[in-house]
């Protein structure tokens, strides 16, 4: 145990006596003025190559300041570009209501087109009608041969009549009567009464 | 004594043109006294006397260049000490990072002429440097401040802002990790 501790403090001794040695030598090398105008020299050389005034002392509070601008300007900017919730409610109503109209136009338009071939197509459905009540008529009463032209030339002359009141009601919605009437005003033939039951 | 004329101190003219002449004079002179135990206190943690001079001279640039920091001139001397610490510690974390990256010598080579005792001398005082730097940070500055710049334990707890227990309790760790080194080389030699 004291062997021990006799070794320790001997190399404790040891490496204070050479921390020791090694401090005297660098101080010899040391010298105070040396040191000062060394000093001096540089302080010189930083100055001449230092910014100004300004830029040197307050550099923290130039960063400080740009950073808070920068942030400012930011915010602004954000505040003159990005909507505010109001204001894209008002544009989603906007393009809303564009649509919507949009929409309904091409509605509009589709109904026209769609419409118009109907007209024609009832015009020719109406005009096949009397024709087949024609050839039924025929061959279901006793009418004469010499009947038939008659009849089919009748029908032939209301066909551009039915057209024409087709044109004054756009909507197409005529009942079966109303055509009938048409035939029978022009018609005299007792087949009209029972065409009608 | 350092000269504080306008042309040749702009730091100094700052200092004095910000605050009372003859008191800041006398802050830097105070400054100025303890430029042997910073370059002492340098010479521990560098690896010879020229690089703890210019290690030195940054400790005393870096003053200069942040006195306004220091508020309570009473502390000037603990001020000064750390960013002596400050600086010394920055170097040495250079230092080892150029080490890793290059495959610069660490140490001088001896000169051959040089008689076998100094040689044997030098040779331990590299070892010797060698394991302060590898002692961990906060025993290695505690060594240095004692050792090297023969500090008290009061003064070296104001400069770390810890008790004087606390350096002791570091200091001697720090002696025992030394000494253990010494002692693990001497067996590998023997």
């Amino acid at each position: 145990m004291k062997k021990a501790n006799s070794s320790n403090n001997k190399q404790s001794i040891e490496f204070t006596d050479l921390i020791r040695k090694e401090k005297e030598e660098a101080l010899r090398s040391f010298h105070k003025d040396a040191f000062r105008a060394r000093l001096r020299q540089r302080i010189e050389e930083e100055s001449k190559t230092q910014s100004p005034f300004v830029f040197r002392f307050h550099r923290p509070v130039i960063a400080v300041s740009a950073v808070l601008v920068l942030v400012v300007m930011g915010w602004i900017a954000f505040q003159v570009f990005v909507p505010t919730p109001e204001e894209r409610e008002a544009r989603m109503i906007e393009k809303t209501l564009f649509r919507a109209f949009e929409s309904q136009e091409l509605l509009t338009a589709r109904s026209v087109a769609q419409v118009e071939p109907k007209q024609e197509e009832s015009d020719i459905h109406e005009f096949e009608w009397s024709l087949k009540r024609v050839v039924y008529s025929a061959q279901k009463e006793d009418i004469t041969d010499n009947d038939i032209p008659r009849i089919l030339s009748q029908v032939l002359q209301n066909a551009p009549q039915v057209r024409e009141v087709e044109d004054e009601k756009p909507s197409g919605a005529r009942s079966k009567n109303e055509d009938l009437s048409l035939f029978q005003e022009s018609d005299s033939h007792p087949m009209r009464y029972r065409i009608q039951d | 004594m350092i000269e504080t004329e306008a042309s040749t101190f702009p730091l100094v003219n700052k200092m004095k043109a910000t605050e009372g002449t003859e008191r800041e004079s006398k802050v830097l002179e105070e400054l100025m006294t303890y430029q042997e135990k910073v370059f002492l206190i340098c010479l521990g943690f560098s690896r010879n006397p020229a690089d703890a001079e210019d290690l030195a001279q940054e400790v005393y640039l870096k003053a200069l260049r942040n006195i306004d920091s220091l508020t309570n001139l009473s502390l000037v001397k603990f001020w000064l000490y750390r960013v002596t610490r400050n600086t010394c510690l920055d170097f040495s974390r250079k230092r080892k990072l150029r080490r890793h990256s290059s495959l610069e010598p660490e140490h001088q080579q001896l000169d051959s002429q040089t008689p076998e005792s100094q040689v044997m001398e030098q040779e331990q005082l590299r070892f010797l440097k060698e394991a302060i730097q590898q002692l961990p940070k906060k025993q290695r500055e505690v060594f240095i401040m004692k050792e090297y710049g023969d500090l008290s334990y009061q003064e070296i707890g104001e400069i770390l802002k810890i008790n004087p227990g606390t350096v002791m309790s570091r200091l001697n760790r720090a002696r025992q990790t030394i000494k253990n080194r010494i002692r693990r080389e001497n067996n590998e030699k023997s």
